[in-house]
């Protein structure tokens, strides 16, 4: 077919045929000297193996052998990166003109076409629409991608992508959203932020968590908008998008329009927006973790440090002076005039006992006559305790030894006995 | 070992609690009061049992109690544990301890020749005098009458109990002192519960009457006088049946008695000792079938009381439970609080409730009760009984003396036995002379007692 004499005339303008002695026909590689393992879709050769193998799984090479199948012929690298950068610059103009109309269904649709052609060097899903018409500008984003790639596959580098270049290529796909304009589809035309939090919240159900301690909600929407238009990754679970539109799709088909508030990780991500100093308790003291290093200008008091926090922040002491009882089970805090018991004790402190109710004269008395019952026994000697404990003990191993012994033994016959006479 | 260490300990550390040293020091003295006010009002129930001026033994009992309640809280107001030691109970004839009733209608009306047994208790800080005399119902005398003396099994029975009691007083006075001229009677043996014993049972046997299982000789401690519920380790004297009429058996030689009580142990000066000696008189069918020890009645016949609830209690200490029943806990925080270790009457709790409460506590063992015990047998046996408590006051200079504690002067009925106290000792004990023991008699007041009071304190 036409391929395999391009690639038979391609060989053979690169092979020398020499005759041997013998006059035998001797394909001599003598110009191919790194070439050894070759690509015949793409017409490359690489020195090694794992190259070609790297080769394979390019885009280049894909797109190489869809042309192949439309009885096309190959196209090198550098052709090949430069139609994806036209492709790139098409699709961002058709993105731009069609997101100027009204988010209903049918742009949606309209929308999706444009986005699967931008997609081309990843799925190559609709690749004929660029087969047929060549000169179709490929999309911007993925150009870089398929280039250096292309490139690494000759030299051989790492398939895998730096994450470097991921955020780079993210930030060049980026597309702006404006603060007020929806995150999830593509309706922008509301007054303010207010407007298009109320269409998110009625048309895609997105809450946001602790309103009345959200301080920036500007902030907050900035945030979340920027996650999905630059970052192209889903708010609700860990999906990251190709594109604004596919993240988006995302969100909606899995209904994820929604603000993830559940673990503490998820709150901490969204929590400089929020203060919830107001929520505190009144004589709440926090610990100060997170004093700058560089201000030494602390003047400290007497039984902590009061830090006068620039800002007209709260006051925030810290406990300083911690007093460790001689048992080394009590923490003394002079200021919130604590005492903390350590958890070795914790059952004890756990205990809840019956009160003991006080005896009179009288009654003590009587049950301090009486044979039934001992008030006051006496003391435990804890010395004396383990050293019976300890009797205890050694006898019983004694006997354990004893027993084991004995073991050895039990087959020990004291008297002979003949085995012929019924021993 | 732990349990005769802390006994040992406690009865060396206690001692300084019940010891006497003289009637000055403030032990004394308060046991002093505490019988100051129980013969007061022992006498003062007993002239007006004998006028006919009360007759409802509900109103006996009330008044006894109301009376001791009052007097006890005009004095030593600093102490806050004092009061009746044992509710004012009042036994007629084979009825032999522990009727109190609880409400007027139902209580039992005196009839004439009734042989009426009143005891009651006092006891401040602890420190108790506990009192019992009988006497013989019977219709105001004038003086210009003459009419004879009671005589009979009756006289033989009061005779008994009265002479008994005495012997045993003096008895334990000789331990006061050296007799001196001793004709070889006291000073050579110790004064102890086997001693005891034999005197009462030798009075007992001279008037043909039998020892009611229950009486007992013995010293008593502050708060600890013999209580159901204490079963104390050493206790000095001797008791007839057991010191726990529940623990009966016939032999008093058996088991319980010999754990408990100390038969051997020696009176000493310093020391108060309780007398309750009860005598009943014994049909002749009966004395037959107990040969063992014809001189005590058998446990066959001293039983508790058909129809009579008991209605006195007193709470165990050595028992602690929590009551589901909301009266019980109400009753039981009563106690705790209010009430000392000594038996009290069922009518004295303020709690709503409180029988109930009381009937569950006493099926958990929280509270004892007191039966009402009674001598079976026809014709109906009669029982008499004289208890009184004695302080062995010793003395530095001189003979110290025996300072008893309520039961005397007061005038016993007019009775005339045919039988006589033979034995010498015994003879000498009860004599004018006492053999040379001194006997002070701790005197009552006049208790300005006002009707309308008494039917105050009812409502």
């Amino acid at each position: 077919m036409c391929c395999i004499s391009t690639i038979s005339t391609y060989i053979n303008n690169r092979l020398d045929i020499k005759f041997n002695r013998l006059g035998h026909k001797v394909h001599h590689f003598c110009h191919v000297t790194l070439a050894l393992f070759t690509c015949n879709g793409c017409g490359v050769g690489f020195p090694t193996p794992d190259m070609q193998r790297r080769h394979m799984k390019t885009d280049w090479h894909r797109y190489n052998l869809k042309r192949r199948v439309a009885t096309l012929p190959p196209i090198s690298a550098e052709i090949f990166a430069e139609r994806v950068l036209q492709q790139m610059d098409a699709t961002r103009k058709n993105e731009e003109k069609l997101s100027i109309g009204g988010g209903n269904k049918k742009t949606l649709r309209h929308h999706k076409a444009p986005s699967s052609v931008a997609t081309l060097s990843v799925a190559g899903d609709d690749l004929d629409s660029v087969i047929e018409d060549e000169s179709i500008d490929l999309a911007g984003p993925s150009v870089e991608y398929v280039a250096s790639n292309a490139a690494r596959g000759v030299d051989g580098e790492d398939e895998d992508e730096d994450i470097d270049s991921i955020i780079e290529r993210k930030l060049r796909s980026a597309v702006k959203l404006p603060l007020s304009a929806c995150i999830f589809c593509s309706a922008q035309n509301f007054r303010d932020v207010d407007d298009s939090l109320a269409h998110m919240q009625h048309d895609h159900g997105l809450f946001i968590p602790e309103r009345n301690y959200l301080v920036d909600l500007k902030g907050l929407v900035e945030y979340l908008s920027e996650k999905v238009s630059i970052g192209n990754a889903c708010l609700y679970c860990s999906f990251i998008g190709r594109s604004l539109n596919s993240v988006r799709d995302h969100m909606i088909a899995k209904q994820h329009c929604k603000i993830p508030y559940d673990t503490e990780d998820d709150q901490l991500e969204i929590s400089n927006f929020y203060d919830f100093s107001s929520s505190y308790p009144d004589d709440y003291e926090e610990e100060d973790d997170w004093d700058d290093v560089a201000s030494g200008d602390e003047s400290p008091d007497d039984d902590g440090s009061t830090v006068q926090v620039a800002g007209g922040q709260r006051q925030r002491r810290t406990e300083t002076n911690l007093v460790l009882d001689p048992t080394g089970l009590e923490l003394s805090l002079p200021l919130s005039r604590l005492r903390i018991g350590h958890r070795s004790l914790a059952r004890y402190y756990r205990q809840s006992l019956r009160p003991t109710t006080e005896l009179r004269e009288g009654q003590g008395t009587v049950i301090a006559a009486s044979s039934r019952q001992i008030l006051a026994t006496v003391p435990r000697d804890p010395i004396k305790d383990r050293l019976t404990k300890k009797e205890w003990r050694d006898q019983r191993d004694k006997q354990n030894r004893d027993i084991r012994r004995e073991q050895r033994y039990i087959n020990q016959q004291k008297h002979y006995r003949d085995p012929m006479l019924g021993g | 070992m732990s349990l005769q260490e802390i006994v040992v300990d406690g009865e060396q550390s206690s001692d300084t609690k019940n010891s006497l040293i003289s009637l000055d020091s403030p032990i004394s003295l308060k046991y002093v009061a505490a019988g100051r006010i129980a013969q007061s009002v022992l006498s003062y129930l007993v002239r007006e049992v004998t006028e006919q001026r009360i007759t409802n033994v509900y109103d006996i009992c009330h008044t006894g109690d109301s009376l001791i309640e009052s007097e006890t809280n005009k004095i030593y107001k600093n102490v806050d544990e004092k009061g009746a030691a044992s509710p004012t109970t009042v036994d007629i004839n084979n009825c032999v301890r522990g009727y109190s009733p609880i409400n007027r209608d139902s209580a039992y009306v005196l009839s004439n020749g009734d042989i009426v047994k009143i005891s009651l208790g006092v006891h401040i800080d602890g420190y108790t005098s506990l009192v019992s005399h009988t006497l013989i119902a019977l219709p105001t005398i004038p003086r210009t009458e003459q009419v004879s003396p009671t005589t009979g099994v009756l006289a033989d029975d009061i005779c008994a109990a009265h002479l008994a009691t005495e012997a045993v007083i003096s008895l334990l006075g000789t331990v006061l002192y050296r007799y001196e001229n001793q004709s070889g009677y006291f000073g050579n043996r110790p004064v102890n519960g086997e001693r005891i014993r034999e005197i009462v049972e030798s009075v007992a046997q001279t008037f043909q009457v039998k020892i009611v299982p229950g009486s007992s000789v013995r010293r008593i401690k502050r708060f600890l006088v013999g209580q159901d519920t204490v079963h104390e380790l050493d206790v000095k004297g001797y008791a007839w049946g057991s010191i726990s009429i529940e623990a009966m058996t016939d032999d008093p030689d058996e088991g319980d008695l010999k754990k408990m009580i100390d038969t051997e142990a020696a009176a000493e000066p310093g020391e108060a000792w309780l007398v309750d000696i009860s005598m009943c008189t014994f049909s002749g069918v009966e004395s037959d079938l107990n040969k063992k020890n014809s001189l005590q009645v058998s446990r066959r016949t001293l039983k508790p009381h058909r129809d009579l609830k008991p209605t006195i209690f007193t709470r165990d200490y050595n028992r602690n439970l929590s009551m589901k029943l909301k009266s019980a806990r109400g009753v039981l925080i009563e106690l705790d609080n209010r009430k000392s270790v000594y038996p009290f009457h069922l009518n004295s709790l303020n709690t709503p409730g409180a029988p109930l409460g009381v009937a569950a506590l006493v099926n958990a063992e929280i509270v004892a009760p007191t039966t009402v015990m009674m001598i079976q047998g026809s014709p109906a046996p009669v029982a008499a009984r004289e208890r009184t408590t004695i302080l062995l006051m010793p003395s530095a200079k001189h003979i110290g003396e025996v300072v008893r504690l309520g039961g005397c002067d007061i005038k016993p009925s007019w009775v005339h036995s045919e039988f006589e106290v033979i034995h010498p000792e015994i003879v000498e004990l009860l004599s004018d002379k006492r053999a040379g023991v001194r006997l002070r008699n701790v005197q009552g007041t006049d208790l300005n007692v006002v009707k309308d009071d008494i039917q105050e304190m009812e409502l």
